[in-house]
């Protein structure tokens, strides 16, 4: 990101040295104490759990040897990744794997550049801005159930107010949940409609941050709204794109509550992080070698994209920061 | 700003007075604690049944209806739990049960029970068919003998003069007679909104559907041809080419409920978007009388009886009509079979559990004949997977129609399941049903958008390719002579 | 809100008709997206009062035939636990806590949610605090690594590891525990060190400078000056961080099943409620869980939408 690299030079520490040319015990103590809590809850929660788990997918689990119950572990040598691996191949792992990818999708593509436009015509003093901003956060502070538990009934066929509008126009409401993929395009619309406001309110703060000079100048100019807004806006609210950009690819990874509360546990809208989750503390631990090796392998898949992703956005419009 | 802070610091300190003393409230005595799940059945029959004993025993008997005791029940038994006992749907316990977290039965087994041993108790195709052992033990009862099928508005078809079809024809027929009967549920509502009584009504939990086809899945295939396709010999018991009828009973489904032409009109038997619609409105229009049947199973009654208006309706379960090609007994007579819903469905005693000797006692008690029945009284029906002689002594009030026709059925039927515990099955490679991964396609074959033949062949194509690794993955796990 | 401060008022606008025509075509489609996230909850409101059978026989749109409070006292004052017909009453808001019934108030896991939020946010607002501060200010071996590392953790996302953290949990005997919940947010590096990394770098060091010289020590600048500084910049962090905590779900539901927050309990409920038909007492129990919402964001909501409006995700 931009601006970290500015003003790395004026680090303090230079400075102060001139002040006390002697090495500070104080100091080490003082750095030593404040990374303490976090080093170690890192090594604890990111480094053994991670370490556990690349070790779990070499291992595999014996409970019966010979007619006796042992109950252990075994290495498996790639077992699971192989699994893991050819179930990307199967009808239902190509289906999950698409499902997530869509939420990439509609988040980077969809939910993204309408975020941005709805930001920037909030900040074009919009009539009732201030209520409008208040109203598109509600999403973010209801909890998920009663937001799903609402949006299905909408449209619901026999009693939902949408089907209803349907029908007054004499037109018979679509099939929206039951069929695949009908039901997933409905859960990324969920999306869309209850995650909009939060990303207006993040933009919004990166323009609320702008110097308004350059706003008068090409108001005073007579530039259209669109060059405006491409031309000035979106490069100097880059960064922040930027980031809501590749917290957007990470979203293939994340996303499971939408699907599990909209369709409640129809596997065909089943997403990578709803078949991980489900697995969790699951009776059948011979299972979680395999499922630790499908998320492991997606990862590492993964990884050269979201690299690449953050290059290529890095250099589109560099060194600008407000 | 500092204010709002000291706010939200009182809130938490209030909070954390809460968790003090709910820490301190959470030990309850109790001598025996009974965790359910809490669905269909209602908890009534736990309450009623936990009188009782108190009544002949002194032993108070906490009882914890649960929504989620299914999921929660792998961390109860690994982590400990003060539940005594655990009934639910859905328990995998065979791998628990080597891990050494579930209590072996056998000598619950061999207790007393009505004059004979609570084995003697159990319905004879659960004990044979219901895998209650594993690795040479018991670790689980039954807890129900489910019947699902098509439950019918029996008020209606009276009014209408519809009889109860007994075999598939007259079931085409008779949803043929119901469209064309054209009746019109609410007269009074909007020209735009009027709905007329359609022959089915169905949910987007469309695995209810299965209760009815695995009925003629088994008319067809035989309960002989079933448990071999449980024990998996090979791939080939899946071949849709070959001797697999899961396909035909498919068939005849998707014949009838996929919108077609029946003497040049086109017919849609189903209530519109029916696979889009949750389970429970689904339930109400059926109750409203928007529907004269409904795919559903034994917990039907009990679940809608708050809900239910006798004046419009009144359930009542089919068996299962006959098909074409159904097995026939020596007389010519199809032989009437039964899916246990729930097959699956257990009662554990944790290892961990503190009162395991209690526990015991109690499910004995419970086995008992009159309190069979006054489990199947509070659940208006229900019956648990032991061995009843009739339904007297069941309180008129509570003893339904429906409770009737679920008692008919289960008697006059034998009784399957598909529960199995192959290794292959036990190690999640492969379901006997629908796809692995527990995709059923009704509402794709409803809609037209996917073909049986096309599910099916592919899904016999991965099983084929996949069933020497997985069966030597899984035999590496269970042992190969389980 | 820096964005209403902008003085425009006195510039003579000279931008063509067509931008006003899209100007007023935003703000229609605003409204009809405003509206339709409002409208919802009246709906369910109205709804709220029927009995389930008039629901469900039809009355959908209009106001309820029979007006049935009981839907809300029955969940704000609680019932008998079980009727005869086997409906178990699960909500008491200011009924018995304890026992059974108390994992499943409304007003509990309002409580637990509120405790939660604010303890998370604030242990891992303060710890990514203090490992942003040392990082971005003191020269040490290894601080390049550290800061490659939160990036790293930052971008890359590390997916299968939870049933090993779950593993992991249970060796603590943490699986079912509020601490669990609070010691796994309570991490140092993750996304909110990367930001604040960000404002303690820009922050000038001049004030610790004039501060050491008086004689001030490490930790008293940091906490005395450094800290106030970044003070705007924290708040706009911790806001966006305790609305993630708010509506976890999955974190909860795996580690602290015993004690539900609200937006896993309510789930529960619901799941407990519909099986039973009670739809309408389904939608009461939700806008009983919506009120304190809402009293609570319109008692914070200047400090919320200002903070993240000024502060924002700064990449």
């Amino acid at each position: 990101m931009t601006n970290t690299r500015i003003g790395v030079s004026g680090g303090g520490l230079v400075s102060l040295r001139k002040i006390k040319k002697r090495k500070d015990i104080f100091e080490t103590c003082f750095i030593i104490l404040m990374l303490a809590y976090p080093l170690l809850h890192f090594a604890v929660f990111w480094g053994v759990v991670n370490f556990n788990s690349i070790v779990r997918t070499f291992q595999r689990y014996v409970a019966i040897e010979n007619g006796v119950v042992v109950n252990k572990w075994v290495f498996a040598g790639l077992q699971n990744f192989r699994n893991a691996w050819n179930s990307f191949s199967t009808a239902d792992g190509k289906r999950i794997i698409i499902n997530s990818i869509g939420y990439m999708i509609v988040s980077n593509f969809i939910s993204l550049p309408l975020a941005i436009i709805s930001s920037y015509f909030l900040f074009k003093k919009m009539p009732l801005a201030k209520v409008f901003r208040v109203i598109f956060f509600l999403p973010s502070i209801i909890p998920i159930v009663v937001l799903a538990t609402v949006y299905r009934f909408q449209f619901d066929s026999q009693i939902g107010p949408i089907s209803s509008i349907f029908r007054l126009f004499g037109a018979s409401p679509p099939n929206w949940f039951g069929l695949y993929p009908n039901s997933q395009y409905m859960i990324y619309l969920y999306c869309i409609w209850a995650g909009l406001g939060y990303n207006v309110l993040l933009l919004s703060g990166a323009i609320g941050r702008l110097p308004e000079e350059l706003f008068e100048y090409s108001k005073l100019e007579g530039t259209p709204l669109m060059r405006e807004m491409f031309g000035i806006v979106i490069p100097l609210i880059w960064p922040t794109i930027t980031t809501t950009f590749l917290l957007g690819l990470t979203s293939v990874f994340g996303v499971m509550l939408q699907p599990m509360m909209i369709k409640q546990g129809d596997p065909m809208v089943f997403t990578i992080a709803l078949r991980i989750y489900n697995s969790v503390g699951a009776a059948n631990e011979a299972a979680r070698p395999e499922i630790i090796a499908y998320g492991l392998l997606l990862s590492v898949l993964a990884l050269p994209v979201i690299l690449l992703v953050r290059f290529i956005m890095e250099r589109i419009y560099s060194d600008v920061e407000f | 700003m500092k204010k709002r802070i000291s706010v939200i610091c009182a809130l938490a300190f209030v909070f954390a007075l809460f968790c003090g003393t709910a820490v301190g409230c959470k030990s309850e005595s109790h001598e025996l604690k009974l965790t359910f799940y809490d669905g269909g059945y209602g908890s009534a029959w736990a309450y009623a049944l936990a009188a009782k004993y108190e009544e002949e025993t002194g032993v108070h008997i906490t009882v914890d209806p649960s929504k989620t005791v299914q999921a929660d029940a792998p961390n109860m038994l690994q982590n400990g739990t003060d539940s005594d006992i655990i009934m639910s749907h859905g328990i995998s316990w065979e791998l628990p049960a080597l891990q050494g977290r579930i209590e072996p039965l056998d000598d619950l087994y061999a207790m007393e029970c009505d004059g004979g041993t609570v084995a003697d108790r159990i319905v004879p195709e659960i004990i044979d068919n219901g895998k209650l052992k594993f690795d040479g033990k018991y670790y689980k009862l039954p807890w129900t003998n489910g019947v699902g099928g098509l439950v019918y508005n029996k008020k209606m078809f009276d009014e209408h003069g519809w009889e109860v079809p007994t075999t598939y024809e007259e079931l085409a027929t008779l949803c043929e007679t119901i469209e064309k009967a054209a009746i019109v549920v609410n007269p009074n509502a909007p020209q735009q909104s009027r709905r007329t009584v359609k022959p089915f009504a169905w949910s987007s939990e469309t695995y209810y559907w299965d209760y009815l086809v695995f009925d003629w899945w088994a008319q067809l295939q035989g309960i002989d041809g079933i448990n071999a396709i449980k024990n998996l010999e090979s791939a080939s018991v899946f071949d849709p080419d070959g001797t697999y009828k899961f396909t035909e009973a498919l068939k005849l489904w998707t014949d009838l409920i996929r919108p077609h032409e029946v003497n040049g009109i086109l017919r849609d038997y189903c209530i519109e978007d029916s696979s889009g619609r949750d389970y429970m409105s689904a339930q109400n229009d059926f109750i409203n009388g928007y529907a004269a049947m409904m795919p559903n199973a034994q917990w039907f009654e009990s679940e809608m009886r708050d809900n239910i208006d006798p004046e419009v309706c009144e359930l009542m379960m089919m068996s299962a009509p006959a098909v074409p090609g159904a097995k026939t007994d020596d007389n010519g007579n199809v032989i009437r079979v039964s899916y246990q819903v729930g097959g699956g469905d257990s009662i554990i005693i944790p290892a961990s559990a503190p009162n395991k000797d209690e526990a015991k006692r109690f499910l004995a008690f419970m086995m008992r004949e009159e309190n069979a029945k006054l489990f199947t009284e509070r659940t208006l029906g229900v019956m648990l997977g032991v061995k009843y002689d009739n339904l007297d002594g069941i309180a008129d009030r509570y003893l339904t129609k429906f409770a009737h026709s679920v008692f008919d059925i289960n008697k006059n039927s034998v009784k399957f399941n598909l529960y199995s515990q192959n290794n292959m099955v036990l190690n999640n490679k492969i379901t006997l049903e629908w796809a692995d991964t527990g995709i059923n396609e009704y509402a794709a074959l409803a809609a037209g958008t996917k073909e049986i033949k096309d599910i099916f062949d592919t899904r016999y194509k991965d099983i084929t390719a996949g069933f020497d690794t997985w069966k030597s993955e899984s035999d590496a796990i269970y042992g190969a002579d389980n | 809100m820096e964005n209403t401060v902008i003085k425009l008022k006195n510039v003579k606008i000279k931008r063509g008709k067509s931008q006003a025509v899209a100007m007023w075509i935003v703000f229609v489609i605003f409204v009809i997206y405003s509206v339709s996230l409002v409208f919802p909850f009246v709906w369910m409101f109205l709804n709220s009062f029927k009995p389930s059978t008039e629901f469900f026989q039809g009355n959908i749109w209009g106001l309820p035939q029979t007006w049935r409070f009981a839907n809300y006292s029955e969940i704000f004052l609680g019932k008998p636990v079980v009727t005869e017909s086997g409906s178990t009453i699960i909500t008491t808001v200011s009924g018995k806590l304890f026992g059974n019934t108390f994992k499943y108030s409304i007003f509990h896991m309002f409580i637990v949610s509120i405790a939660l939020t604010f303890l998370c946010t604030l242990s891992n607002i303060f710890f990514s605090a203090t490992s942003a501060y040392v990082v971005s200010k003191y020269k040490f071996a290894g601080r390049q690594a550290l800061y490659a590392l939160a990036i790293f953790l930052m971008i890359v996302p590390i997916a299968g590891t939870l049933p090993e953290q779950y593993q992991l949990m249970k060796t603590f005997g943490l699986t079912d525990s509020f601490f669990g919940v609070f010691l796994l947010s309570s991490a140092g590096f993750g996304m909110n060190f990367f930001l604040m990394y960000g404002f303690f770098k820009n922050i000038s060091w001049t004030y610790a400078e004039a501060a050491r010289v008086d004689g001030a020590g490490h930790a008293k600048v940091f906490f005395k000056i450094m800290l106030p500084f970044a003070m705007p910049a924290i708040i706009s962090l911790a806001v966006i961080y305790a609305i993630g905590i708010w509506n976890d779900y999955t974190t909860p539901s795996i580690y602290m099943k015993s004690m539900p927050t609200l937006a896993y309990g309510l789930f529960v409920i619901r799941g407990t409620l519909e099986a039973r038909g009670l739809y309408t007492q389904t939608f009461a129990a939700m806008i009983i869980a919506l009120v304190p919402i809402l009293a609570v964001f319109i008692a914070f909501s200047n400090t919320i939408m200002e903070n993240t409006v000024a502060g924002g995700l700064k990449g």
